[in-house]
């Protein structure tokens, strides 16, 4: 029976093997390619629109030197016609005629909406492709919108990401989950690649990484210096453990090690943690592969990882479960663990300082 | 025996990261407090945040709660199983994404602007006409062969035009992606044109728009304007009036937007909260936000004691602060400085180096940003060590100094001031708490100062709403714990000089005779519950606050820390160099008792 006195921890999952299903959907209506039941690769393009829209709104009565009422008679497109660049929307002869004010279609898309003075037209921007990402079956279908996927392999969840998606293959820079990243680490055969780091990487570990064209890089911690970098290049980079200088868990370290040379996603999109997905090869699966429990119980014996404080990044077990909070050097009064560190120390901390991890 | 039914309540405040269970009941002829839980809200269903933080305080106070498959129940059986009621209140959803447009930015919309952070809105654009050309000036002209036209070259050609910055504005409007449009502009019965020309740019992009994505428009300008209003964008997005948010040039008149944008709070984000319809079934009332439920409580403290009150509540994602003055009240609610998720917002807002401004001991920019933003990415985290909670407080004091500047918070004349908040639920260091709340609002006067006892405030603002007795009773008797009386003259003595001379009489017997000097911060020992005769002499030039002049004598009651007495002036100067300003700030923690935790 769960001890009550231990509440119900969040949990970042690392799990070798497990069983997610995605959505992968785009903003913008357009054409779903697949069929349900297909089976997709990682990089097949699932859902394509023609534009993901660009809404255009121009004064017009203005721009015709007329009034909104008076605007109706110079209109030569109506709401809902399409455009070709340098369409005539609307125009007015000035001058007795002799000449004539036009205003002019700025790009190919359509006229969506003429209120009083103003026109809005949604102009048609570069074709978008969705591409499925996750290996998988296709086990639902969003309408004009995408699919939803249903894909096995290795997950991680991190802490924090930036850049969007990524997918190329795991190359390992480090033989420690302590090492930090400079630039001489990295060269050509970083093309393409998710680069995997230690405890952090350098500003110019960064620098050569875009200039050789890296995919992603999954890191167990960062500087402030280098998060604001981040948000300033494409190079999409997740984040294990938190900010600073914390060597990436080990078992976090060790199941992404395992899959050097695999094909991997990094994806900050999901609207909730980040992920690490590596797709499981075909021949680790056989038939109805039996997969290991998601999620972790808060238990006794629990494996926990300490997410705030001096001892940020430290892996441990709940030894035990105390009945009376605690008065901290802080002075906050907090419920929590003594948690036996892997050293065989135990330390007190609060819940909220703790997560399972695993 | 209480009137009402509901005796026995559980409150849940489902906050954006952790949800807070307190169990209130009828105990031996009052209704007390018993106990409290916390849990992780959870985003993809609220109720289960709420049944592991009423699990919690199943466990702390071996009352059954909940059913075996993990269901509140209610009504309260016999043997004190379960309870009559259970109350929400939330500030879990995200904030209402509001886009401004008006006529002018420092007049209509600066009052817009104000009247929306009364609630959990955060702004995504402001177009004012005013900054686009005020007459919509057109395009320049160019020769299109045929004849003078002012077509827009197609986007990739390079003869193209200057961009006109009334349509840059407009699609910097159409790419907000707002949940709400407010328009304002005009006084009554001034000028409409303009407010057409806008009005005819919101119903544009809106009705572009697929008819289940259009936003709400929100009407709050002039009132000659309505019909009008309503014609041009009645028919293609649903149009909600309310009075004139600036009516005439001298009076702004927040009031009715700021009541609808609640109401859109309620509507839109609340209810479509995960979970929030199967949550609604377990209570007897609507589940309101955590702003409107903090605002009964200060409102109820000022109506019941006849009291001028603040009330600060420092959240995880946003800072409220509520000012109550007999029948009037002010909120301000700013959904982007938080002392959680919304940390590094503050830091871009006011800079790092206000943040370390008020830090005690050295520590370095990187240092500090790598804690705060370690702090964002686990808000619920607790701080450890002294000096992580010295950098919290140092964030707090910067987000609700931000808020009460920027929102014109009107700090005179006060009775009591109470502290809420995520940065605050159980500290046992009472003088580091006062001390933020000192530094951060530099209230001035003679005041009383109260810090939530268990982060649990706003929950019992939403009790009042089933069980006005309970709300009253739980809030006098346990729901805040009394700091003490503040004396904090404003005074323009240097620093050493004489500022006021302090006899206190306490009843129990003995008398204190004190000389305060200007730019100190002392405590006077006199323990909760116990009253005094206080008498002050302020020297020349030393203020304490309207109808206050010359010797001032009160009745004052103790608090956990004492009489305090904050002779620092307004504003308070901290020094420029680094190193005296840390040794000030410390010796301001020693001075009010800041290094001890009365845990």
């Amino acid at each position: 029976m769960a001890n009550p006195l231990i509440p119900p921890l969040t949990q970042a999952r690392v799990l070798p093997l497990a069983r997610i299903r995605r959505e992968r959907a785009m903003s913008v209506r357009g054409e779903v390619l697949v069929t349900m039941g297909s089976r997709v690769g990682a990089l097949d393009v699932v859902a394509r629109a023609a534009s993901v829209g660009h809404l255009s709104p121009v004064p017009l009565a203005r721009y015709m030197r007329t009034t909104e009422t008076a605007l109706s008679k110079f209109l030569r497109k109506q709401v809902g016609d399409d455009l070709v660049a340098r369409d005539v929307i609307a125009e007015k002869p000035e001058l007795f005629g002799a000449l004539k004010r036009a205003y002019r279609a700025p790009g190919n898309g359509r006229i969506t909406a003429l209120q009083g003075s103003w026109l809005t037209m949604d102009l048609l921007d570069a074709p978008f492709e969705l591409k499925a990402y996750y290996r998988g079956a296709v086990v639902n279908i969003i309408s004009q919108r995408g699919v939803i996927i249903e894909a096995t392999g290795a997950l991680v969840e991190g802490v924090w990401a930036s850049g969007g998606e990524a997918y190329g293959g795991l190359k390992k820079l480090v033989d420690a989950p302590g090492g930090i990243v400079s630039g001489d680490a990295i060269d050509v055969s970083a093309r393409g690649a998710i680069l995997l780091a230690g405890a952090g990487v350098t500003k110019d570990a960064i620098e050569r990484a875009i200039q050789e064209q890296a995919a992603g890089l999954i890191v167990g911690s960062i500087t402030p210096q280098i998060k604001d970098l981040l948000a300033t290049v494409a190079l999409p980079t997740l984040v294990t453990e938190g900010f600073g200088e914390i060597p990436m868990a080990l078992p976090i370290f060790e199941l992404l090690a395992r899959h050097g040379g695999e094909e991997t996603l990094i994806n900050s999109n999901t609207g909730a943690r980040p992920e690490i997905f590596i797709p499981a090869l075909s021949s680790t699966l056989s038939g109805e592969t039996a997969l290991p429990p998601s999620t972790l119980n808060s238990e006794i014996g629990a494996q926990v990882r300490i997410v705030s404080g001096p001892l940020i990044g430290h892996i441990g077990k709940i030894a035990d479960a105390p009945e009376q909070p605690q008065v901290l050097e802080s002075g906050v009064s907090a419920w929590g663990a003594q948690v036996e560190l892997l050293t065989g120390s135990q330390v007190f901390v609060p819940w909220e300082n703790l997560e399972l991890i695993g | 025996m209480a009137d009402s039914k509901l005796e026995s309540l559980l409150v849940a405040d489902c906050g954006s990261v952790n949800t807070k269970v307190g169990l209130v009941d009828w105990v031996e002829g009052a209704y007390r407090f018993i106990g409290a839980g916390t849990a992780a809200t959870t985003p993809d269903d609220v109720t289960l945040g709420v049944r592991r933080a009423v699990q919690q305080v199943q466990a702390r106070t071996g009352r059954r709660l909940l059913t075996d498959d993990g269901q509140v129940i209610t009504p309260e059986r016999v043997g004190a199983q379960g309870v009559d009621a259970l109350v929400a209140l939330t500030s879990a959803p995200t904030p209402v994404r509001v886009a401004i447009v008006g006529l002018a930015r420092e007049i209509s919309v600066a009052s817009a602007l104000r009247a929306i952070h009364g609630t959990y809105a955060t702004v995504v654009a402001t177009v004012a006409l005013d900054e686009t050309g005020r007459r919509w000036l057109p395009l320049p002209e160019q020769d299109n062969g045929a004849g003078v036209s002012i077509a827009i070259a197609p986007r990739a050609q390079a003869n193209e035009p200057q961009p006109d910055p009334a349509a840059l504005a407009a699609e910097t409007l159409a790419r907000a992606n707002a949940d709400v449009i407010i328009l304002v502009g005009g006084i009554d019965g001034g000028a409409t044109n303009g407010l057409y020309e806008i009005a005819n740019l919101v119903a544009s992009i809106v009705a572009s728009r697929e008819e289940n994505a259009r936003p709400l428009v929100i009407f709050a300008g002039n009132r000659d304007a309505r019909t009008q209003i309503a014609h041009r964008i009645g028919s293609v997005a649903e149009l909600r009036v309310v009075e004139n948010v600036r009516p005439t040039m001298e009076r702004e008149n927040p009031a009715a937007l700021q009541a609808e944008l609640e109401k859109v709070y309620a509507e839109r984000k609340i209810m479509f909260l995960p979970g929030m319809t199967e949550l609604t079934n377990m209570t007897p009332t609507n589940v309101i936000s955590t702003a409107r439920a903090f605002e009964n409580v200060v409102r109820f403290i000022a109506r019941l004691f006849n009291l001028n009150v603040l009330g600060a509540d420092i959240g995880s994602g946003a800072t409220t602060l509520i000012t109550a003055r007999g029948e009037h009240f002010t909120r301000i609610v700013r959904a982007d400085l938080g002392v959680g998720q919304n940390i590094e917002r503050v830091i871009a807002h006011a800079g790092m180096e206000r943040v370390r401004d008020w830090i005690p001991m050295e520590m370095s920019a990187d240092d500090a940003r790598v804690r705060l933003l370690n702090r964002a990415a686990h808000p619920r985290t607790i701080p450890v060590t002294r000096d992580e909670m010295r950098l919290q407080h140092a964030a707090a004091r910067v987000a609700l100094m931000t808020a009460a500047r920027e929102d014109e918070l009107d700090t005179r004349g006060l009775d009591l001031i109470l502290l809420t908040g995520g940065a605050l639920a159980y500290n046992t260091n009472l003088g580091a708490t006062a001390l933020l709340a000192l530094d951060a609002l530099q209230p001035h006067g003679v005041f009383t100062l109260a810090a939530d006892a268990f982060g649990l405030a706003p929950a019992f603002g939403a009790l009042a709403t089933v069980n006005p007795d309970a709300a009253a009773t739980v809030l006098e008797r346990d729901g805040f714990v009394t700091l003490g009386t503040v004396i904090a003259p404003i005074s323009n003595a240097r620093e050493g000089q004489v500022a006021l001379n302090v006899k206190l009489k306490p009843t129990a017997g003995g008398v204190m005779n004190l000389e305060v000097h200007h730019g100190s911060l002392e405590i006077v020992p006199l323990a909760p519950g116990e009253k005094a005769s206080l008498e002050v002499r302020p020297a020349p030039g030393v203020d304490l606050g309207p109808g206050r002049r010359g010797i001032f004598k009160a009745q004052v009651e103790g608090g956990a820390l004492g009489l305090i007495i904050d002779a620092r002036g307004r504003p308070i100067v901290l020094p420029t160099d680094p190193e005296k300003r840390r040794a000030k700030i410390q010796q301001w923690y020693w001075d009010i008792g800041g290094e001890v935790n009365y845990g």
